[in-house]
């Protein structure tokens, strides 16, 4: 999941969706720069923090990110 | 920090379930879901402070599914039911707005004032009927002012009456 500086995050494609993704990208894009790719069961979203300091809990609070969007689209 | 990892069996609980619980505990630990929807779901959970155990979360995450399960089973069983009622309560809006233009049209738009008060001047007062606001409330306005500079109120007045 992790790089030394990048990090790889795989969204299984049943459970996640592309808009909602593409959407928490753009909403974390002053934290860290961020590009997704379709493979064949998973989004891979790779994550390049902007700052150099540590930052230990992008990934989880990227992927929690994208959850509650998905959760906010279905109220929507 | 330890994780959880939770093996749920998507027939028993559906996927909008699964996500209903899952919002709920976002603020509380890091979720990441993986598998397969047709055989089992992977729930990892990873609390976001210390003090929380992931075994614990692990056990709320259970009840709160079963909670939601429970709730979704219910809203299925009664949206037949709900149906009918919105309907019904759809159909006497659209009743009263009906009603509410029956009876603007029932209203007649054009008012025709007699001819003596189409022009009159209702400022001018010929009789000397209308009293000023300031005189008709002058003794109230003037009691209470008095109250307020000797700072007495009204009850300790009337005890003072009451008394020979």
């Amino acid at each position: 999941m992790q790089n030394n500086t990048a990090l790889k995050i795989n969204f299984n494609k049943k459970f996640y969706k592309l808009p909602s993704i593409k959407n928490a990208i753009r909403d974390f894009q002053n934290v860290c720069k961020g590009s997704v790719k379709e493979l064949e069961r998973y989004f891979l979203v790779t994550l390049a923090p902007k700052s150099k300091s540590p930052q230990d809990n992008l990934g989880h609070e990227f992927s929690n990110y994208v959850l509650a969007l998905m959760k906010n689209e279905v109220l929507v | 920090m330890e994780s959880k990892v939770i093996n749920l069996n998507p027939q028993i609980y559906p996927l909008d379930v699964i996500y209903a619980a899952a919002y709920v505990l976002l603020d509380r630990s890091y979720i990441f879901i993986d598998g397969n929807p047709n055989k089992v779901v992977k729930i990892t959970l990873t609390p976001k402070e210390k003090k929380d155990d992931a075994d614990n979360l692990a056990q709320e995450f259970n009840n709160l599914l079963i909670t939601y399960a429970f709730y979704n089973k219910q809203s299925k069983k009664n949206s037949a039911l709900r149906q009918i009622m919105m309907q019904a309560a759809l159909l006497s809006a659209e009743k009263t707005a009906e009603g509410a233009e029956d009876a603007d049209k029932a209203a007649p738009k054009n008012i025709e004032l007699p001819e003596d008060i189409k022009d009159a001047n209702f400022l001018e007062d010929p009789e000397g009927i209308a009293v000023p606001w300031e005189i008709k409330y002058k003794k109230s306005f003037l009691g209470k002012k008095l109250q307020k500079e000797t700072g007495q109120t009204k009850t300790k007045n009337k005890k003072l009456r009451k008394k020979p």
